[in-house]
This record gives structure tokens, C-alpha cells and sequence, in this order.
């Protein structure tokens, strides 16, 4: 390896301590300015594409805390050609739901699994589930109905009876819900506007009726009816009730979010508080530490100088590891972490075979560097064999184009993609760095 | 040069006692599964003090299961539903104070098709691993023999697991179907270390017998095997002895997988080579 490629790694390890780091501020001495070393977050625009690099690792639920929640969605009685659109609609309409509830970055996912389709919800640090559910499970139906009257005959009375009938005018058409205040009695008041087609509907509906109610239903039940005055042409309209700033809130938000198109089941739901999420956090990666650096004692003491190269090589793998953890926005849980102390067994295990390849030939060759270069070149086919090996059972694992006669859980995953990544990352610590080292200290060309 | 060859009968007599009893194991007492697979509802609280009132609250619930934790209890059953779940939570609350940590309710619809797609997962497996050490060692024998060395520690895993959840009552969870999954990945890859050897040595022809080659390669690699074990056994005992609870019993499946792995590879895997090429010839 010559002096570039040696300045490159360095580089590379460089910016490697310089992504795992916090956020930096350095304040220049002397002056007030301060310096960013460190953003929150950056945005590269590739391509067009927007991409962002958030300056902090992403927990799982299991070690931040949270709640998972699945929902199945039913399609039993939609047509097989509807089915597509109307669980894709579904999906959208339940992360607007969700968006209301103010959880940062919350995962909505839609999960095809034979026939069956249903919405995975992961809710970080949310403290009150029950409130989602029941946010997420509301169907609001909005829909506007004429008054219409009929004759009863009962014996000899007769008399007339109101009802109302459904029109056209349904929450499809509106574009927009806001909460607003009668101007009088401050009172809370959800007016609606609209799209198009609605504006249409509503125009004829109310050159019909005038002089006469037109009631507003809200799931089926009455909510207002008030005398329409004169033909509407601008697609307004506004609902007056009695109900409070808290419920006219959750109306807006759920008119606007509009109706599922499918019923939805609740199928699982799971919690962690926050502080068994910290513990396991704590616990994972003091074991974490402590593991490594009683693998790297290990290896000094039965390898001696190339034991300390293994430690090297090992300390570049943690730093690379943490690296491409936040860079790449991995998700990481607890069966992530066990992947990844897993992965770092592994990546000791190309050291291992290495330098028991080179005790080997140093025993028959007395020419030290070139008994280096033979061993080293002799591990090399065993160490490829068996991490392919493993990179394609990974592969299986992940799940990578979501088969349904696959696993396709979450904790499986996690585990799989921090596994590939060690076996990755191991080759290229524990092969070609120590390749290097090797190379540099017995002065081989 | 040691001749491990000579007392396979031995390796292959111990091994098929411990699959008989772990499958005697599993026939008789089964397992304990956790709600991810046979649906319902789980509780888990931090309690600070003594747990044996509570436990005796529980009798009266016949469905539901008590489990004394090293913070507190857990509590689970599958027939546990929502609605279920609230009052109880309600009355630990009062009577207790207890805090609750985590809470899980998972319908029973999720399940049997997890386990399908698992078991898919774990045959989809053997057959890449058995296709892929063919095609890249140019033989089936070493293909087949890897295999059977896989079922093998796959086999004892299981077993041991069902003895453990019958007296420890330890679960058979997601995390558990991932350590079966690794290990299957872990023993063929110390398989295959043994196996490079093995090649290696029929190309250089040092040795013409097929005995000789293949107790020279044990020989070459045994060091390797011994010292790769301690290193993996070394991060999960920190994992089991200092890390979080939930993922303990999980490190001790690795744990038993690396050993029956490390195990399998020159006393099972290379010995079922060696009969296979013996009787091809």
C-alpha cells in the first residue's frame, strides 16, 4: 500500500470519529463566534434527491421506548381490482391520523402477507397508546341529507312524519376542515370548504332546499340541521354544535384525514416505557465494551505483536460499525445490538485464521516475511467461503424483497442487517487493514 | 498427529443420545411459547418489594401465569385480551403500586403463519448452504456432510431449549427462532474452516489415505477452532453475565449454538465426510 492509500485510510478514520461524534460547537477563543464541527442534521441533494444524515443513532422502540401497534386492514369486501389503491389509501390516511398525535418520526408501514394486508405503527416514546388506537381507529363519516316529510296512516290519524334522506354530499368531496369561532358566542365551529365536484353538489343541493333544513350527520347521527337561506355557490359551509375546543379539534382533524376506506382491526400492541428501553440500552453496550476488550486481551495474549494488530483492526471495526450505523440511519434494537456483538465474533475469526495460518508456516519456513505472505494468502479462501455463507443466510433473513413465506418481523431483520454489515465491515478490518499492518511491520513489498 | 477419526463411533453415540432425549423432550413437554406465536397478553411490572403476596393474588386467576422477574413480575396468559388486561392493571396498580414497563397484546391471527414462514426460512437455508458448499468445494459429499452437522446442532439446540422451557420455563420467542437461524449460519461456517483445510491437503497429496488428510486438517485446526469459541464465548458470557435481561436468554441460545457448532464441525461434520467418500469408493 502505497502513501496515498495509507493518507485515504486515514482520511476515511477520520470521518469516521467525525460522524460518531455528538454535536459539536466549538467557540473560537477570543472572539464569539462559534463554530458547527458537529450539525444535527445535514441534507445532501443527490440527484435530486433530498438526502439526510440525522446526527444521532435511531433506537428501535424496544430501547427507546414506545409503542408498536398492527392493524388488519379488512379487505374482504372490496373488489380484487380496488384492493391496491384502497389499502394504499389507508395507509396514508392512517399516518395523517398519526401525524395529529405529534410523535416524532413515526413508522407506518403497509405489510402484504398472503391475502392479508395490514398496517404496522411504530410510535417512539409515545406514553398513551390507548389514545392512538382510538385516533387511528375513528371513522368519521360526514354526509349531508335533505328533509323530507311522509304521511303516516295509523287507524284513523293520520300524520306527518319528517326524515331525512342522504344526498350526494358526502366527506369525499371535502378539501378542507378548519376550526373557527362564531364571532358572537365564541363558540367552537368547524367550517368546511369543498373541492371541485363538491362545490357543484352543493350548489344544486341548496337551490333545492331552499327555505327548507338540510342536515349535517356526523357517523350516522344528527348533528345540525340548519334552514338553508339561499343557494350556496362558493362550497362553504359551516357546522355549529355543542362541542368543546377538544372535540372540535379532533373532528377537524379527523375530517381532514378523511375515511378509511377499509374497517380496521387492532391485531398487536406493544409498549416498553422508556426506562426499560434505557436500561437495556446501558446494560447492552457496558457488556458491549466489556466483551470487546476482553476479546482483544485474549488475542495479545495468544498471539503477542499480531495480537495487537487483531486489536487494532478490532478498534477500527467498533468505529467503522458506529459510523455506518448513523450514517445509514439503521434502526437499531436489541436483537440488532446481538447482531452486531455476534458480527464482532466473526470479525475475530478472520483474524484468527490468519495469524493460526501464519504460526503455521513460520514453523515451516524460517524467511519470517514470507512465511506472513503465504499464511495470510492461505486463510484467505476459508475466510471467503464461510462469510459468503453467512451474507447469504443474512440475506434470507432480511428478507430483503418481502416474500411472504418469509419471516418478516422486525427483530429478525434487525439482527440480519447488523450481521451483514459486521461480516462486511470484518472483511475489511480484519482482511485488508491487517493486511496492511502485517505487510508494513514485516516490510513486505 | 492425533487420530480423531478413530473414536467417531464414540462422537456419534454421544450425539445421538442428547438428539433422543432433547426429541424425547420436546414430544413429552413441548415448549413455552411466548404470545408472538400462540397469541395474548403479557404485563410487565417493576416492584421493588417482596412478590410473594402478589403471586398469591394470582391463584385465583387460572389462566393467567406469574413470573417473579429481577425487578419486579410479569404477568401473561393467552386468553389475556384488552379488555382483560385494563382491570387488572387497575387493581395492581391499587393494591401494589407496581409501575407498569411494558405491555403486550397480540391477537391470535399473527401466529401460525409465523411459524410456517420460519420453518420456510430454516429449509430455505439448508438448501442454499447445501448448494452453495457444493457447488464451491466442487463435491456433494462435503455439501451433505456440512448439512447433517447443521441439523445436528440444530437438533441438540432445540431439545435443549424444550428441557430448559420445561424446568426454567424459558420461552420460545422471536429472539430464540433468531439464535436457531445464526447458529445454523455459525455451524457451517466453522464447518467450511475445516473443510478449506481438508481440500487443501487432497490438492497437496502429503497424504494419500483419506483418514490421514483428514486427521491432519483437525490437527491444523483445531487451535483455530478452540481460539475462534473462546473469543465468541468471551462477548456473549459479557452479554449474559452484564446485559439486559430481556436479551439474556437469547446470548445463551448463541452460547449453546457456538459450543455445538464449534463441537459439530471436526467431530460430526468431518467424520460424515469421511464415511461418505469411504463408501463412494
Amino acid at each position: 500500500m502505497n502513501k496515498k492509500k495509507w493518507a485515504l485510510l486515514a482520511l476515511l478514520i477520520l470521518f469516521s470519529v467525525w460522524a460518531v461524534l455528538p454535536l459539536l460547537l466549538v467557540t473560537i477563543p477570543y472572539t464569539e463566534k462559534e463554530i458547527t464541527l458537529k450539525p444535527e442534521e445535514i441534507k445532501v441533494s443527490i440527484f435530486g434527491k433530498e438526502l439526510n444524515f440525522q446526527n444521532k443513532i435511531r433506537l428501535g422502540l424496544d430501547l427507546q421506548g414506545g409503542s408498536h401497534l398492527l392493524f388488519l386492514l379488512d379487505t374482504n369486501k372490496l373488489l380484487k381490482e380496488n384492493v391496491t389503491e384502497a389499502t394504499n389509501a389507508a395507509r396514508d390516511i392512517i399516518e395523517k391520523r398519526v401525524n395529529f398525535f405529534g410523535v416524532a418520526e413515526p413508522q407506518i408501514f403497509l405489510l402484504k402477507d398472503g391475502q392479508k394486508y395490514k398496517v404496522s405503527v411504530d410510535l417512539a416514546g409515545n406514553k398513551n397508546p390507548q389514545e392512538a388506537i382510538k385516533l387511528i381507529g375513528r371513522t368519521v363519516q360526514l354526509d349531508f341529507r335533505e328533509y323530507q316529510t311522509k304521511k303516516v296512516q295509523q287507524g284513523t290519524e293520520s300524520a306527518v312524519v319528517p326524515y331525512f334522506v342522504p344526498s350526494k354530499l358526502t366527506g369525499q368531496y371535502l378539501k378542507k376542515a378548519t376550526l373557527v369561532f362564531d364571532q358572537q358566542t365564541g363558540k367552537p365551529q368547524i367550517s368546511l370548504l369543498f373541492d371541485e365536484q363538491g362545490k357543484k353538489i352543493f350548489a344544486t343541493l341548496t337551490k333545492k332546499n331552499i327555505k327548507k333544513p338540510l342536515a349535517i350527520f356526523l357517523d350516522n347521527q344528527l348533528l345540525t340541521a340548519p334552514v338553508v337561506q339561499q343557494e350556496i355557490k362558493d362550497g362553504k359551509a359551516v357546522i355549529t354544535g355543542e362541542f368543546s375546543i377538544e372535540e372540535a379539534k379532533e373532528l377537524v382533524n379527523s375530517l381532514n384525514a378523511g375515511a378509511l376506506p377499509v374497517p380496521i382491526k387492532l391485531l398487536e400492541q406493544k409498549t416498553v416505557e422508556a426506562t426499560l428501553g434505557k436500561e437495556n440500552v446501558q446494560k447492552s453496550l457496558f457488556a458491549g465494551v466489556i466483551g470487546l476488550l476482553s476479546v482483544v486481551v485474549f488475542m495479545v495474549g495468544v498471539y503477542r505483536k499480531e495480537g495487537v494488530v487483531a486489536g487494532i483492526s478490532l478498534g477500527l471495526y467498533a468505529l467503522f460499525s458506529l459510523a455506518l450505523y448513523k450514517l445509514l440511519g439503521i434502526v437499531l434494537t436489541m436483537s440488532g445490538i446481538a447482531g452486531f456483538i455476534l458480527s464482532v465474533g466473526m470479525a475475530v475469526d478472520a483474524n484468527i485464521l490468519i495469524y493460526e495460518r501464519i504460526k503455521e508456516e513460520k514453523r515451516k519456513i524460517n524467511d519470517q516475511p514470507r512465511a506472513v505472505r503465504t499464511g495470510f494468502f492461505r486463510a484467505l479462501s476459508a475466510i471467503k467461503s464461510a462469510n459468503i455463507n453467512t451474507l447469504l443466510i443474512c440475506l434470507i433473513l432480511f428478507n430483503p424483497f418481502n416474500f411472504a413465506f418469509l419471516p418478516q418481523f422486525g427483530a429478525v431483520r434487525g439482527f440480519a442487517l447488523t450481521l451483514a454489515l459486521g461480516v462486511i465491515l470484518g472483511l475489511f478490518t480484519g482482511v485488508f487493514i491487517t493486511k496492511n499492518i502485517l505487510w508494513k511491520i514485516y516490510k513486505i513489498e | 498427529m492425533i487420530d480423531f477419526l478413530k473414536y467417531r463411533r464414540f462422537y456419534f453415540l454421544l450425539s445421538g443420545l442428547v438428539i433422543v432425549v432433547g426429541l424425547f423432550s420436546v414430544w413429552r413437554f413441548g415448549f413455552e411459547y411466548s404470545i408472538d406465536f400462540i397469541g395474548g397478553g403479557l404485563i410487565e411490572y417493576n416492584y421493588q418489594k417482596n412478590t410473594e403476596p402478589v403471586k398469591e393474588l394470582f391463584k385465583q386467576y387460572e389462566d393467567l401465569s406469574f413470573q417473579k422477574t429481577n425487578h419486579g413480575f410479569i404477568v401473561k396468559g393467552t386468553k389475556l385480551d384488552k379488555k382483560k388486561a385494563e382491570q387488572l392493571d387497575k387493581k395492581i396498580k391499587q393494591k401494589y403500586q407496581a409501575k407498569k414497563k411494558r405491555f403486550e397484546l397480540v391477537g391470535p391471527s399473527v401466529t401460525r403463519d409465523n411459524v410456517i414462514k420460519i420453518i420456510n426460512a430454516a429449509l430455505l437455508s439448508v438448501l442454499v448452504i447445501l448448494i452453495y458448499i457444493a457447488l464451491s468445494f466442487k463435491s456433494w459429499r462435503f455439501g451433505l456432510a456440512a448439512v447433517v452437522a447443521l441439523l445436528h446442532d440444530t437438533l441438540i439446540l432445540v431439545g435443549i431449549w424444550s428441557i430448559l422451557s420445561h424446568l426454567f420455563g424459558v420461552e420460545v420467542d422471536v429472539l430464540f427462532v433468531t439464535s436457531v437461524l445464526t447458529i445454523m449460519s455459525f455451524s457451517v461456517h466453522d464447518t467450511i474452516v475445516i473443510f478449506d483445510q481438508i481440500r487443501e491437503e487432497e490438492k497437496q497429496g502429503t497424504y494419500q489415505d483419506t483418514k490421514d488428510i483428514i486427521n491432519w486438517s483437525l490437527n491444523l485446526t483445531m487451535a483455530r477452532s478452540i481460539n475462534n469459541s473462546l473469543t465468541i464465548l468471551l462477548m456473549l458470557s459479557a452479554l449474559i453475565v452484564l446485559g439486559g435481561e430481556s436479551i439474556r436468554w437469547f446470548a445463551v441460545a448463541l452460547l449453546i449454538g457456538t459450543l455445538l457448532g464449534t463441537y459439530s464441525s471436526p467431530f460430526i461434520a468431518s467424520p460424515v465426510y469421511y464415511l461418505l467418500v469411504k463408501k463412494g469408493k
